[in-house]
């Protein structure tokens, strides 16, 4: 099988955030996709969601009789040098079930059509790989039960750290925010890690 | 919601009511730590905002 190079792959790994963007006016979020789709069969929408979206004049309009009726007119400032970046993030209503069902078949779309066209695809139950192998032995249970729990164990780590390597890892780092770069150095070196620990034990 | 309330100018009182003060009150606090979503006209107060067209905030 014949891999890309790195400087490939970079420039693949760019493209897709870049069109996610261009398409979808959103970023990139493989995990946040999951959590949406979970979340959307764990609450019901109230029917506060459910209202036709609105404009952005009317939320501001509606803040500001709030913030009056709460804290008096006094408390209303003029808005400050930062608004007009602040504009700029979408008041778009989040995208459907069916979007995010779509979005993450794709995944496993492309990943099929990749290896059909590259003539590497071989049908099997299991993960592939020596070095898999060699570390959950013969047995079909651990076969199975290693990639549920490490699968169980990634839905977590991403929840907890607020995104995965795409979110974090592709388009944080991109935006220089501190939070992703620390999460992506903790993705990764537990990976390497894990891996050499995977190694020893095998 | 934080863009919201700097664009609309109301953000310090809010800020200094519910981020500084008192968060545990805060109603959008209350969801994200039950882990429920939290809808973008929730104010810190519990109060959703409504278009004029569909009602009043309640």
């Amino acid at each position: 099988m014949r891999y890309l190079t790195f400087w490939q792959g970079a420039i693949a790994l760019a493209i897709v955030p870049l069109l996610h963007w261009t398409f979808l006016g959103r970023t990139l979020a493989v995990s946040g996709r999951f959590s949406a789709i979970v979340d959307g069969f764990r609450h019901r929408k109230t029917k506060a969601e459910a209202d036709t979206p609105m404009s952005e004049e009317e939320l501001l309009a509606a803040i500001r009789a709030e913030t009056s009726a709460a804290f008096g007119s006094e408390a209303i400032e003029e808005p400050s040098a930062r608004a007009p970046a602040a504009a700029s993030i979408s008041l778009r209503p989040p995208d459907s079930l069916g979007m995010h069902v779509f979005f993450l078949g794709g995944l496993a779309l492309g990943g099929f059509v990749s290896t059909v066209v590259t003539g590497s695809f071989v049908p099997s139950l299991w993960l592939r790989g020596e070095l898999f192998a060699n570390f959950v032995g013969p047995s079909s249970v651990s076969h199975a039960l290693v990639p549920l729990v490490g699968g169980l164990l990634i839905g977590f780590g991403t929840r907890m750290a607020g995104g995965c390597t795409s979110g974090h890892g592709l388009c944080g780092v991109s935006q220089f925010q501190p939070g992703s770069l620390v999460a992506t150095i903790g993705f990764f070196g537990m990976g390497v890690a894990v891996s050499f620990l995977i190694g020893a034990l095998s | 919601m934080y863009s919201l309330l700097t664009l609309s100018g109301t953000l310090k009182a809010w800020q200094t009511r519910y981020c500084k003060a008192d968060y545990a009150e805060c109603a959008r606090y209350k969801l994200s730590i039950e882990g429920k979503p939290v809808p973008l006209n929730l104010m810190p107060s519990g109060a959703l905002l409504r278009s004029a067209k569909t009602g009043d905030s309640e």
